[in-house]
């Protein structure tokens, strides 16, 4: 359901320090690898099959943990098995520590206590538990988490290459329907995974070259993007 | 057709048990190799191998040749399944050759290792998408890795030649060739973290726990391969068992019989 | 199997409350106005009597590294840089947790009396958030034309300290130094502007001093 704490958290104007990170998109960019609108949109669609229900699921089953007494540590080495190479971990647990600093003056409970407690978790475990203080669902989450990754992309691109903003919508727009049905992919999983405690049902897909080029961004002399 | 094959090195020697078309060859002290009977799988295919190495001990498994996969009838994927099983002190490496996914088969391949905490694993797999010429077929290809019962990787790859959004620059950057080495055990680890040439990318990829990942992505075969032999070079011979190592004595009789010769399509 | 990532990250209280003693002093202004020059200015300035970590958000090379070795005296281990995606003002402004999350860190490590944060190199409307900063100084210079102060905005009219850099070259500029001064008393009030130049001997002595009585009347928390 669409309250005004979900909204919130689709909001990019929350300071959750996702704005200096790109999703891929600078070293893409930079290795010459996208450079249009329409290199853009087959970008998207590629990182919501392969990447996205990684995301979706992981959000959607945080939103869910957080509902009684977790153990995230198991979760957020479930996700870190899953992402091989350390520089996205990093992205990942910066993003996550910002976030959470954002949604702990929002709200207070034991799930955002205890994700405190990890020190720099993964972003998609606060997304997801930040969800559930905000009321939402674990849909909610899912989808939240697939609106970040497209939309981080989409506003890197806008800048990086000056596309137009507009057709840069119009592809955000295109590919609402697959995020749709990656994110309803995702909840069924999610809710297996948390009922029986065991994260080795959710997804783990991923792909090669975004990989390494997360390894060759960060070995970059400048960059515009932390990630 | 389905068939489960079973290797388990004890201090005892090697065991086997071959499951036509998946047949296991002794060819060296602590060394078998892989040989698909007949040709390479076909879609509709479920074969799989389980390997246990006891604590202590030491495996080398290998094939003989490039694993070609084609089309069935019908569109069902050809699947192979191995589950791993290293030891306390043991050291197991899986370095098959090549796998070709020719145009129209779909292959799903899965490698479960469990580890014990100081257990070594080295497992070397290398993709090809299509005979030269083609664009390949599809391939799903599944490592998960557990030591000491704590996930270290839970790695999916999903590689298609004809499919836009998974050849792209989000998928496998229009490269043909997928190659990655895993490396687990107490202490690994590798200085050298990535390079790009005309024809490849790679990158070291350290886990977040005891072990790394290299990736390769190539055109040609030769290429990738030439980046995981430096590799698994530089990755050593992991840890030998302190006993010495009695030779292999042989597998068990095979339960069924070899099937007669398969046409090779 | 110790958690291998976690990195040393600062502790998320509830609430905000700051853990450190430092006196946290953001550095903006326009590109080329010398906001790294007078980074390292202050650094080779205040060396020996307060102990100083610095924060930049603008474009940072190892070149920039070395320079700030090299000529501010402060090693390699109190710098931090923060990408900003292109956002220089979000960065400080709207959305400052990355900011936060390496002054706090540097703080933790080095417990300094003072943390620079220097902005990306940006226009007259991006100042700091004083979520993230306790003072602010902008940087403008002659070259810039005489006419900035008057036309205001935030950096010019508000911030703690304004100073006008590159006076040496007010000349060859055709700057009128009195026009700049008197438009940003008429624009600043109370608050304090310095005209210096950067390259003079002593030329970073009034913004040091400024720093230094900052310091000194900080309360932490």
């Amino acid at each position: 359901m669409t309250t005004p704490a979900v909204l919130l958290l689709a909001d990019s104007r929350l300071p959750s320090g996702s704005h200096a990170h790109s999703g891929g998109v600078e070293m893409a960019v930079t290795a010459g690898l996208l450079s249009t609108v329409d290199d853009l949109l087959g970008f998207l669609r590629g990182r919501l099959r392969t990447t996205g229900p990684v995301s979706a699921g992981f959000a959607a089953a945080a939103c869910l943990l957080a509902a009684g007494p977790v153990s995230w540590a198991d979760w957020d080495d479930a996700l870190s098995a899953r992402i091989p190479a350390p520089e996205l971990r990093t992205a990942s647990r910066a993003q996550g520590a910002a976030l959470l600093r954002t949604v702990s003056r929002i709200w207070s409970t034991p799930a955002l206590t205890g994700l405190r407690e990890l020190g720099r978790p993964h972003q998609l475990l606060v997304l997801g538990a930040a969800i559930a203080a905000g009321g939402g669902t674990g849909a909610d989450a899912a989808a939240l988490a697939l609106h970040h990754l497209v939309g981080g992309a989409c506003s890197a691109a806008v800048r990086l290459l000056g596309l137009d903003p507009l057709d840069v919508a119009a592809a955000q727009g295109a590919v609402a329907g697959l995020a749709a049905e990656v994110a309803a992919e995702a909840c069924p999983t999610a809710e297996l995974a948390v009922s029986t405690v065991d994260s080795s049902v959710l997804p783990a897909t991923g792909a090669p070259l975004p990989e390494l080029l997360a390894v060759a961004h960060a070995q970059l002399e400048v960059s515009l993007f932390a990630s | 057709m389905r068939a489960a094959a079973t290797l388990d090195a004890t201090g005892g020697g090697v065991r086997w048990r071959d499951a036509p078309p998946v047949v296991l060859r002794p060819t060296g002290r602590d060394r078998v190799h892989l040989v698909h009977a007949a040709g390479g799988p076909l879609g509709g295919d479920e074969l799989s191998l389980r390997a246990r190495v006891a604590a202590g001990c030491a495996l080398t498994v290998s094939s003989v040749a490039a694993t070609v996969v084609q089309p069935g009838v019908g569109a069902a994927p050809a699947s192979w399944r191995v589950d791993l099983t290293v030891g306390a002190g043991a050291c197991l490496r899986w370095t098959p050759q090549a796998t070709v996914v020719t145009d129209a088969a779909t292959f799903h391949s899965a490698v479960h290792a469990e580890l014990a905490e100081d257990a070594f694993l080295l497992v070397r797999e290398q993709v090809l998408l299509g005979r030269s010429g083609q664009a390949g077929g599809r391939y799903r290809g599944g490592l998960a890795v557990t030591v000491g019962g704590r996930p270290l990787l839970r790695h999916e790859t999903v590689l298609d030649g004809r499919d836009p959004d998974l050849s792209g620059p989000a998928g496998s950057g229009g490269y043909r060739v997928l190659g990655t080495l895993l490396v687990a055990g107490p202490g690994v680890t590798e200085e050298q973290r990535g390079g790009v040439e005309a024809d490849l990318r790679w990158a070291v990829l350290p886990l977040a726990g005891p072990g790394y990942l290299v990736l390769v992505l190539g055109r040609t075969a030769t290429a990738v391969g030439a980046v995981l032999d430096g590799h698994e070079r530089l990755a050593g011979g992991g840890q030998r068992p302190k006993s010495a190592f009695p030779p292999i004595t042989g597998g068990f009789p095979q339960a069924t019989p070899s099937p007669a010769g398969r046409p090779v399509a | 199997m110790h958690r291998e990532d976690q990195l040393t990250g600062p502790a998320l209280g509830g609430g905000g409350h700051r853990h450190s003693r430092a006196l946290r002093v953001g550095i903006g202004g326009p590109v080329g106005g010398g906001k790294t020059a007078l980074v390292a200015a202050l650094c080779r300035s205040l060396a020996g009597e307060l102990s100083v970590a610095v924060v930049t958000n603008d474009i940072y090379t190892t070149e920039d590294a070395d320079f700030l070795r090299r000529n501010g005296v402060l090693a390699d281990e109190r710098i931090r840089a923060v990408r900003t995606g292109c956002c220089p003002h979000t960065a400080i402004r709207d959305d400052i947790t990355a900011n936060l999350d390496e002054v706090e860190e540097l703080e933790r490590l080095h417990d300094p009396d003072l943390v620079l944060v220097e902005s990306g190199g940006d226009n007259l409307t991006a100042t700091f958030s004083y979520g993230l900063i306790d003072r602010q100084i902008f940087v403008v210079d002659v070259a810039g034309g005489d006419k900035v102060p008057r036309k205001g905005g935030p950096g010019v009219t508000r911030s703690d300290l304004l100073v006008i850099n590159k006076i040496d070259l007010a000349e060859l500029v055709g700057a009128d130094l009195d026009v700049m001064r008197r438009d940003s008393a008429a624009q600043r009030g109370d608050r304090p502007t310095v005209l210096i130049s950067l390259r003079a001997e002593g030329g970073v002595d009034p913004v040091a001093e400024w720093v230094r009585e900052s310091v000194r009347a900080h309360v932490p928390g």
